[in-house]
């Protein structure tokens, strides 16, 4: 009863801030003092969502460049994480911090530096690019969250199923993924959020290129016009809120950190 | 079905942690051998290691003569029974138990039919499609047991099998191992902290310290005929009287005392009598007698444990319930100790 509280708190406080947004991308004139527009026009929604537009491009390359981001930081999180959860070693606490400063420097800092050398290797202006400096900021959450599961994971479960007969294929497939699952889920979360909302690294290694979401939604910003920065905003937002929704019922389900064992 | 196991020379280091040390036994077909011995000496090491599951540093492990180190553990059909169960909490009851067959891809009609036969034996049949989590200790140590039986192994390793149990329930699944293990005349090797897993389910004992073999026998050798005083005392021998041996004398601050042992330790040694054995109320005539003071007397359910003092040594005896009353604290009693129950051991 408590944990159901929590979630339509959480989701009203989410969706809330929406809510202006929703009023000024309908709105045709909508000034102080007036508490609701006087006047209501489709025309801002019109224009974001016309098929010659620029937005659905921009969709397109924000998912793709996120999911890209989120497959490559798990595939690296996943074993890093396995390591730094189930392991002692001399060192691991250093190496623990390592895998945190990313989050510890600014990400213009990074990316003016990066810039250089990723226009050398010829990774500027490309998706690719734009991946990997995505996953700068990416992968040590995704890191973090699955150390934190490995740490309540018992491999022994592991050698039992192998005792039992399975392959190592079948160990990940029945032992090891069913525990780590919800825990995944989060990581692979976090990563694709981090990655939905990067605007100075896209911009930077983008070159203008790659026009995602958030690149997408500062110029037009800029613009002016806010009956259509609200509605890119809701478009930009909306999918993340439903990945949230999705991701949030393995978060109340298993607690996070804790895995079915 | 049933085999032979040769362990030579195993030895395990986990950097400066020498957990097992040239460790050589033989486990014989068909019968219950008892890896004894108190925590962190390296049991369940060495059950990995059998089990395939963790490589050893040096030596070799056998199957009926065939060496099968570099053998991975799902093809070495020795399924471990660790001491928590760990039951895959996402399957139920019976995929658990089918689990093994499964992987070995048995179809489903034989994989079902031999599930249900299993759950029969091990009594969980009612529970077949419960989740690990919804069972007790006790069913859950049990279907981990049935999981490992029906994949119908040629070596069976149980790792602390009863230590989770309470002690009723362990009783239980003692009589349940027998019975499995008579009926398929499997080859088992059993690891336990407790002496009492080994005296009621073990054929062969084989007690290990600090990663190495100290000794190996029937249970009673264990009783009798210890092979150092870490021995004796694990296994509650209780009395060590220190002194000079000289064939079938041993001068003790307790005075002479006649010994009649096949022990070989001569010169200085400790002598060892169990509780049991010592002899209160001497009559006339009687070899190894003499006085002693008694110091406290504990009631432990079935005897009474004497506990006594005698030309500065600590002695325990233990008595019928009901002798208590005669041998108040403090009071002075004359002691034997019969010839034929004294077993030297070196003194180092």
């Amino acid at each position: 009863m408590g944990s159901r509280i929590a979630v339509v708190l959480i989701v009203v406080a989410i969706l809330f801030p929406l809510v202006p947004l929703v009023i000024h991308s309908f709105a045709r004139g909508y000034v102080f003092p007036q508490l609701v527009p006087a006047e209501w026009s489709t025309r801002a929604w019109r224009i974001v969502l016309a098929t010659d537009g620029g937005t659905w491009n921009a969709l397109r390359w924000s998912v793709v460049v996120a999911v890209a981001v989120t497959a490559l930081s798990l595939l690296v999180a996943l074993p890093a994480g396995r390591v730094l959860g189930l392991r002692t070693f001399r060192g691991k606490r250093v190496l623990e911090f390592l895998v945190l400063t990313p989050l510890l420097v600014p990400a213009v800092a990074v990316a003016i530096g990066l810039d250089i050398t990723f226009i050398r290797l010829g990774l500027s202006g490309t998706f690719w690019g734009v991946v990997l400096v995505h996953l700068i900021p990416a992968t040590p959450y995704a890191v973090l969250v699955l150390a934190g599961v490995f740490a309540n994971y018992d491999a022994d479960l592991e050698a039992q199923a192998r005792t039992l007969g399975a392959s190592p294929l079948n160990v990940f497939r029945h032992v090891t993924m069913p525990a780590i699952k919800p825990g995944l889920i989060i990581a692979g979360f976090f990563a694709f959020i981090v990655s939905w909302s990067q605007y100075v690294l896209t911009l930077q290694i983008g070159g203008g290129k790659i026009l995602t979401l958030p690149v997408l939604l500062v110029s037009t910003a800029s613009g002016g016009d806010v009956a259509i920065t609200g509605a890119l905003t809701i478009v930009s937002a909306l999918p993340v809120v439903v990945l949230l929704g999705l991701a949030s019922r393995h978060v109340v389900r298993t607690g996070l950190g804790t895995t079915g064992t | 079905m049933t085999m032979r196991v040769d362990l030579v020379g195993l030895t395990k280091h986990f950097g400066a942690v020498h957990a097992v040390e040239d460790f050589s036994l033989t486990i014989q077909p068909g019968r219950v051998t008892v890896l004894l011995g108190p925590s962190g000496s390296g049991k369940t090491t060495l059950l990995k290691m059998i089990a395939g599951v963790l490589r050893p540093t040096s030596g070799d492990i056998r199957f009926d003569d065939e060496s099968v180190i570099d053998l991975p553990a799902p093809e070495r059909d020795a399924p471990m029974v660790f001491h928590n169960a760990l039951l895959f909490p996402q399957l139920s009851v019976e995929d658990n138990v089918g689990f093994g067959l499964r992987m070995r891809k048995t179809p489903p009609t034989e994989r079902s039919r031999r599930v249900a036969e299993m759950l029969e034996l091990v009594g969980l049949h009612d529970l077949r499609t419960r989740r690990p989590e919804q069972l007790s200790g006790g069913q859950q140590q049990r279907a981990a047991l049935a999981r490992a039986l029906v994949v119908s192994p040629r070596l069976l390793l149980l790792d602390e099998p009863l230590a989770n149990l309470d002690p009723d329930l362990r009783g239980e699944m003692r009589e349940l191992l027998l019975t499995v293990q008579r009926s398929l005349g499997l080859t088992v090797l059993l690891v336990t902290h407790d002496q009492e897993d080994a005296i009621v389910i073990a054929d062969h004992v084989a007690l290990i310290r600090g990663g190495s073999l100290v000794q190996e026998g029937v249970v009673r050798d264990f009783f009798e005929r210890p092979a150092s005083a870490w021995v004796a005392m694990f296994f509650g021998a209780g009395n060590l009287i220190p002194g000079q041996r000289t064939n079938n004398e041993v001068v003790t601050p307790l005075g002479r005392l006649r010994v009649i042992s096949e022990s070989p330790a001569m010169g200085a040694v400790l002598v060892t009598i169990r509780p049991e054995s010592v002899v209160l109320d001497a009559v006339e005539g009687q070899a190894n007698t003499f006085q002693g003071r008694v110091v406290a007397a504990e009631f432990r359910g079935s005897h009474i444990l004497m506990r006594l003092t005698a030309g500065g040594i600590d002695l325990e005896a233990t008595i019928p319930v009901d002798d208590a009353k005669s041998h108040a604290v403090g009071s002075t009693v004359r002691v034997a100790l019969p010839p034929e129950k004294l077993w030297p051991l070196p003194a180092d």
